[in-house]
């Protein structure tokens, strides 16, 4: 039997759990005390099915994550010797000898298992454990970090990239549709952004499958099934859910994306729920990121508390989320343009970098002749440059002198290629390349975070006329 | 020996405050208490100890009082009550150590001490507890809080195990709080809190953070997994306190985990 919504607790923005009266989450805190053993289930549980869970060096399983609703692991297909992220949830006790349970647990995980698109994570298999005690189900296992890690470290995405990620998730819930699959708990933390640029949504699907395995236990709490802060009004009530809700967490999960908020936000269920169907959105957070007033109108209708006035179908938002990018290109046309020219020549660079990568002499050849011209350009307007150079050359020296092991040999070429072109004031090395936060230098910092790498624009119009 | 207890109770105050000595892991145990209690060796230790652990789980006890419809001031003259006869006839001398746990044997006896209509009403008659635990008001009013924030969402059973999570996690970060604050690591600890304690907000991002603390990033993923780590053990330790045996710590932690998940 469900309960009673809880009255005046806050949820936890991590795990969606009540809040204590202090404002701590007393689920995270207890979890954290269980991560060791999470890490270290007895030897009779790191198998499941054709799986079974890896072990780091100091014997530990080797976790990839955990949530609410079960703990991911790194685990081995003993059959296909391919490695896959199984995710694990215990069986509350109560629901363990339930056959109904059971079977509704694989009917919806059958289901989910069905779909295979390139921007959903593959469920290859699935089960229960022989005792009961456990289903698992074996998903493709995927490099990269979470939309909410990304956000998290990097701070809120520009709407070209977050028109990017929102066309893929679109593309994904329109291949959902084609299976009458429904996400249920769309959201951030559900979306993995691989290393090669592209999106997978995770555990589609399997909201209503782990549910029903957890009898009474519900992914959060009540009559909820998802997580308060980007499900659709609709899933408060616990009626029936339509495409149309995970439509709204889209709409949420990019505005998130885009801001670093979320557009409902609330210390309790009711204060999210209440806000969600009365509050108006605050657009003006969308306005002081400078979201085009296209992506923002779509957004406003993705987010209506009526399902019918939201994009009758992911198909349908799928092509407003492509209008947008494409006004968004024309808007920004000439300057792309510009910025392709120069990127081709970055990575001419690049190419070169690599090659110098492991030549400590060819490397001192490639700081003094960037010095030189460095040092033939107006002082002034280059301090920063200057500073920023310098960085470099530090690092590279330090590098040599085996002090900055940390430093990857991609960061190495990144940091090379940025000397050969002297700097990088068009934003072409990643802000999350690797030797960036790595240094104990302001100026490195100041540059790489306030983007006063383009004050140098003037040094690169100097250098072109001069090549 | 009323003296004497007051003494033993202070001493453990000062040292949960860090005066004494400073440890993550703390020294009072129940488990001892019951062996000292059984062998009848230095039972004011014995006394001092469990009336430390009352201090602790004053909270839950009280939440469940209230619960079985008392007025503010009958539930806490009966939860002191309670913990002056707990101290006064040894009750944990009869408590049996297979069955363990330090939560269960106060629900129990409490529930006994409850049902007893002569006991409750002799303490009231004498105007209450007035002895053992000095009550604070922000305990008290804290335990009210708690109280008023989950009285009705759940049985009475489930209202006290949710109060006691709460103390028992309180009980960790505090003691934690004042290991960082003993380290001059008072503001580190403030500003990582929410990464084990989350929050209704989401944790800053960590270049907010590496801005705001002028550190690296891999540092502060540094102190991020240090200050993990070092409440996962402070949380064991505050559970081992209450438990028997290490893999009762474990169905400790699950259990309550449980009950928190059910509301």
């Amino acid at each position: 039997m469900r309960k009673p919504l809880a009255s005046g607790v806050g949820v936890c923005s991590v795990c969606g759990k009540p809040l204590s009266a202090k404002g701590d989450c007393l689920t995270c805190l207890l979890r954290t005390g269980l991560e060791e053993l999470v890490a270290k289930p007895e030897p009779a549980l790191r198998a499941f099915g054709d799986f079974e869970v890896e072990q780091r060096a100091d014997g530990s399983c080797w976790e990839l994550g955990h949530g609410a609703i079960g703990v991911t692991y790194l685990a081995a297909d003993k059959v296909l010797r391919r490695r896959v992220a199984l995710k694990v949830i215990e069986v509350p006790s109560a629901a363990r000898g339930s056959q109904a349970v059971r079977d509704r647990f694989l009917r919806e995980a059958r289901a989910a298992a069905a779909l295979r698109h390139p921007n959903v994570a593959a469920v290859f298999q699935f089960g229960t454990s022989p005792d009961a005690t456990h289903c698992y189900y074996a998903m493709e296992l995927i490099e990269g970090e979470t939309l909410a890690a990304r956000v998290r470290r990097d701070g809120p995405l520009n709407a070209k990239e977050a028109l990017k990620i929102g066309i893929q998730i679109a593309r994904a819930l329109i291949a959902a549709a084609s299976h009458d699959l429904i996400h249920r708990d769309l959201k951030p933390s559900n979306i993995m952004l691989t290393n090669d640029s592209g999106v997978k949504v995770i555990d589609f699907g399997l909201a209503k499958a782990i549910t029903d395995a957890g009898g009474d236990m519900d992914l959060t709490h009540g009559e909820f099934v998802g997580t308060p802060t980007f499900a659709s009004p609709e899933q408060f009530g616990g009626g029936p859910v339509d495409a149309r809700s995970d439509i709204y967490a889209l709409g949420g999960t990019l505005w998130f994306a885009l801001t670093g908020l979320a557009p409902h936000p609330g210390r309790t269920l009711e204060e999210i729920r209440d806000r969600k169907t009365r509050s108006a959105l605050p657009v003006a957070q969308l306005m002081a990121r400078r979201v085009p007033e296209t992506l923002v109108k779509l957004l406003r209708s993705s987010l209506a508390i009526d399902p019918g006035r939201r994009p009758a179908s992911a198909r349908e938002f799928m092509e407003a989320l492509e209008l947008c990018r494409r006004n968004l290109a024309r808007r920004i046309g000439g300057r792309s343009e510009e910025a392709a020219l120069r990127s081709e020549a970055f990575a001419r660079a690049l190419t070169d970098a690599k090659a110098r990568a492991s030549d400590p002499e060819s490397l001192q050849a490639l700081f003094d002749s960037a010095a030189k011209k460095a040092a033939a350009v107006s002082k002034k307007p280059f301090k920063r440059n200057w500073a920023y150079l310098q960085t470099m050359l530090r690092l590279i020296r330090a590098y040599n002198r085996d002090e900055y092991r940390q430093v990857s040999n991609d960061a190495l070429v990144w940091i090379i290629a940025a000397l050969n072109y002297l700097v990088d004031p068009f934003d072409l090395i990643p802000d999350n390349t690797p030797f960036l936060g790595l240094v104990d230098d302001a100026h490195v910092v100041e540059l790489v975070t306030d983007k006063t790498r383009r004050t140098l624009d003037a040094f690169m119009t100097w250098e072109t006329a001069t090549r | 020996m009323l003296a004497k207890l007051e003494k033993a109770i202070n001493m453990n105050i000062r040292a949960e405050n860090g005066q004494a000595h400073s440890d993550l892991f703390p020294s009072t145990h129940w488990s001892v208490v019951v062996a000292a209690g059984r062998s009848g060796a230095e039972p004011e230790m014995a006394d001092a100890a469990l009336a430390e652990l009352c201090r602790v789980y004053w909270a839950p006890l009280y939440t469940f009082v209230r619960s079985r419809g008392h007025t503010v001031h009958d539930a806490q003259d009966l939860t002191q009550s309670f913990f002056a006869y707990v101290l006064e006839h040894r009750v944990y001398a009869r408590a049996d150590r297979q069955k363990g746990r330090f939560r269960s044997f106060l629900l129990a006896s409490l529930k006994n001490f409850l049902a007893d209509a002569a006991d409750r009403e002799r303490t009231l008659k004498r105007g209450g507890a007035q002895i053992f635990l000095p009550l604070h008001e922000e305990q008290a009013q804290d335990a009210e809080a708690l109280f008023q924030t989950y009285n009705g969402m759940t049985n009475e059973d489930r209202l006290f195990d949710r109060s006691w999570a709460e103390a028992l996690v309180s009980a960790a970060l505090e003691r934690l709080s004042m290991e960082y604050k003993r380290e001059t690591k008072e503001q580190l600890f403030n500003d990582l809190r929410i990464f084990i304690a989350g929050g209704a907000e989401p944790p800053p991002t960590y270049a907010e953070l590496t801005n705001r603390l002028g550190i690296t990033e891999s540092t502060l993923r540094s102190h991020v997994t240090r200050l993990r780590a070092r409440y996962r053990e402070a949380l064991r330790a505050e559970v081992r306190r209450t438990v028997d045996t290490e893999k009762q710590v474990d169905q400790e932690l699950r259990e309550l985990l449980h009950v928190l998940t059910e509301i």
